[in-house]
């Protein structure tokens, strides 16, 4: 059941789109395709859509090979970025539409429209023209369409980047919520970490139509596969730096020009795992300690570089060799440009990636 | 270098009041911000600065010199747009070379002056190559480059970052903010990013409908908002808001929400200003304690409706009285759609508004 791809490839000339994705979306799972512009993954929804066809590999829906249906016997709902909903037509006969052409009895067609208009809070506006509604509500009626003819699958192309930040926080919530009472298998497209780890069960991380990492959101946080995950998710990003790894008196240490830190506790794991000794120390900016004085062995002296109070947290800039460290503080937090600090990191939430490889060894 | 003061300043569109009465002075050398949503009038308020448009009523002053019949070319502002307005087949020199060939300077101190503004933007390396092939962040400093040849004393910025991503924008938050110190340049920036307003303001303003809510350093309007507007717009999430009524029991006052009461006896004095008994409770998300077990110090029980893990931390959205709250849930706290929790809102911390006026009253 659910949704299941295998080996799937597509190339575009000589571009080569999608490479080789395997997949698998449970029943009533939420999953996200992430990544930057021109990673695959609306090139990868189109193909379970239908819109496209694979240059090879399988697509299998409620576990029926779908490779050939055309997109409307593939019993999916498609949402878009531009909404794709009649300007012309009130919001009711945009909703009956789908339902019209499957030649759906008239009384099931107004039960069902009632459900969805008022699921989506809608109701107050079936009567409207679609042209006139506000973006959220066109938006919503773009959804009810499709969640109207009862989709087994879900297909979402980054269907709130249109919305300001205040209406897309309003919408991720509503859309979640939506999805956990219907039960509703859903494939979200986004290139947002923000919106793909909030909504989803399990993120696939995409890059150069590959796919990077698929994991739940919690570890694909805490525990990125490799340096293009680990840097596109979180903001602010993490804090990576250039170091080389050194060996001195049994113990281990990665050495940043600047610092050096003590890892003897992976010195096995990194000399079996690492390609080379140019290694990356990389530390996300909520586990990095802001401290006055050099109050434990391992601080790093700098300046403050800038200080972004932003409420409830305030993000410190401080250079680390020839990079820009960012760490997060309380949102009291305060220091002027310039003031003298020490950083130190949490210990266990230091991660080591191999720079050659980009792959993440601790 | 120049103090910019704005006063009694109108302006209608085909009789649309786009400013209506507006005062404000912003400091020499400060980086003031200007936050409202799109149409709240902070582009026309830019212009009118500029001189791109007369006002209908009020004066600009810059530097105590009155200049509202002065020309936008003799006003010595720049502006920089969101679009940038660059010119793509022209190489950087050429386009930061313009304004000066306009104004006929010497060829050699032109070379000069570009050479040298090239320099303090880090885009030396830059000046022989087409726009077309920039990055994003190079361009924003071209555009700032082209403006900043000409020397001008104030520099007006509308939502320059708001074409570039994520990532990008929040380096070039730091690094425009930089640029501003080591300049000494009054900036006056325009967004609609309470985010960029925050972290960047020496002083900010909030604008609605043409007036001036609030204007102050962000800390301010972020823990002392003079209403619930711009309560409202600062911070992310956004402060929660209850609506509720005033009633007297045993000598105490409590406000009553429906499905809870707060004890405010101790702000008497401040109830005083409330023009009836209806308020508006307010609560940041950070001020709220999500517990499993209702405790002595509980506001109420609530339901789990979304869960939002955003990596370093969890927002958790929660049904209380037919809407929902937001909260930050505590380190390794596990919830799922349809948990009964507790909430306990920080005394110290509640917001009240009289539901009214929308004014704040403590």
């Amino acid at each position: 059941m659910g949704l299941h791809i295998e080996n799937l490839r597509k190339e575009f000339g000589k571009l080569v789109a999608v490479k080789d994705l395997s997949l698998k979306v449970e029943t009533g799972e939420f999953v996200s395709l992430l990544g930057p512009s021109g990673c695959g993954k609306s090139t990868t929804l189109n193909m379970i859509a239908g819109l496209l066809y694979p240059t090879s590999g399988s697509i299998f829906i409620d576990d029926v090979l779908v490779n050939e249906l055309p997109p409307r016997d593939r019993k999916i709902g498609l949402v878009f970025q531009n909404y794709a909903v009649f300007n012309h037509m009130t919001v009711h006969d945009n909703l009956a539409f789908g339902l019209k052409i499957r030649k759906t009895p008239k009384n099931e067609i107004d039960k069902r429209i009632k459900e969805v208009a008022e699921f989506l809070r809608i109701g107050d506006v079936l009567d409207k023209r679609a042209g006139g509604l506000r973006l959220d509500q066109l938006q919503r009626v773009a959804i009810g369409r499709s969640m109207i003819v009862k989709p087994s699958l879900f297909l979402l192309d980054e269907p709130l980047s249109n919305l300001d930040a205040a209406l897309r926080a309003v919408m991720r919530v509503e859309l979640k919520k939506m999805q956990k009472e219907l039960k509703q298998t859903v494939v979200y497209v986004t290139h947002d970490q923000l919106e793909a780890m909030t909504m989803s069960e399990r993120i696939a991380v995409m890059n150069k139509g590959e796919l990077q990492q698929y994991d739940t959101p919690s570890v694909i946080y805490n525990h990125p596969k490799n340096q293009f995950v680990a840097n596109f998710i979180g903001s602010p990003s993490m804090n990576f730096i250039d170091c080389s790894f050194a060996e001195k008196d049994g113990k281990a240490f990665l050495d940043a020009g600047v610092f050096s830190l003590d890892i003897t506790e992976f010195h096995e794991i990194v000399k079996a795992q690492a390609t080379s000794s140019e290694l990356i120390l990389a530390i996300r900016p909520e586990d990095v300690k802001i401290m006055n004085q050099p109050s434990m062995d391992e601080a790093i002296e700098t300046s403050v570089y800038m200080v972004e109070p932003i409420g409830v947290k305030t993000i410190v800039t401080m250079p680390i060799g020839n990079r820009m460290f960012k760490a997060l503080a309380a949102g009291g937090f305060r220091a002027a440009i310039g003031d003298r600090k020490w950083i130190a990191f949490q210990r266990p939430k230091v991660h080591i990636i191999d720079k050659k490889t980009g792959s993440v060894v601790v | 270098m120049v103090k910019v003061t704005l006063q009694n300043l109108s302006k209608t569109f085909g009789g649309k009041t786009v400013i209506r009465d507006l005062t404000l002075e912003i400091n020499e050398q400060e980086f003031f911000c200007i936050l409202g949503y799109p149409g709240a009038g902070k582009t026309t308020l830019l212009r009118l600065i500029a001189g791109l448009e007369k006002q209908d009523k009020g004066d600009v002053y810059l530097d105590n010199k009155l200049v509202n019949n002065v020309h936008a070319s003799h006003r010595d502002v720049a502006m920089i747009f969101q679009n940038l307005a660059l010119y793509p087949n022209r190489t950087v020199f050429e386009n930061m070379a313009f304004p000066l060939k306009v104004r006929k300077m010497p060829r050699t101190e032109l070379r000069n002056r570009v050479q040298e503004v090239a320099k303090s933007l880090s885009i030396e390396h830059l000046l022989d190559r087409a726009i077309a092939n920039l990055s994003g962040g190079e361009k924003q400093r071209v555009a700032i480059g082209r403006a900043l040849v000409r020397r001008p004393q104030v520099f007006l910025m509308d939502e320059p970052l708001s074409n570039l991503d994520a990532l990008l924008r929040l380096e070039m938050r730091v690094e425009l903010k930089r640029l501003q110190r080591e300049l000494g340049q009054t900036f006056i920036y325009a967004t609609p990013d309470q985010l960029e307003a925050m972290s960047m303001g020496d002083r900010m303003a909030t604008l609605s409908e043409g007036q001036l809510q609030q204007v102050d350093v962000p800390e301010v309007l972020y823990n002392k908002p003079k209403n619930q507007f711009v309560a409202g717009l600062l911070g992310s999430p956004a402060m929660n808001f209850m609506e509720g009524s005033c009633r007297q029991s045993d000598g105490r006052t409590l406000l009553d929400v429906g499905s809870f009461q707060i004890d405010i006896t101790r702000f008497h004095k401040a109830l005083e200003r409330a023009t009836g008994p209806e308020l508006i409770l307010g609560i940041r998300p950070e001020h709220i304690k999500v517990t499993r077990q209702r405790g002595p110090n509980s506001t109420c029980e609530v339901v789990v409706y979304v869960v939002e893990p955003l990596g370093g931390e969890m927002i958790l959205h929660l049904g209380v009285d037919g809407g929902l709250i937001k909260a930050f849930a505590p380190p390794g706290f596990e919830a799922k759609y349809g948990d009964h929790v507790s909430v306990e809102f920080d005394p110290n911390r509640i917001y009240l508004f009289d539901k009214k006026t929308e004014e704040a009253i403590l």
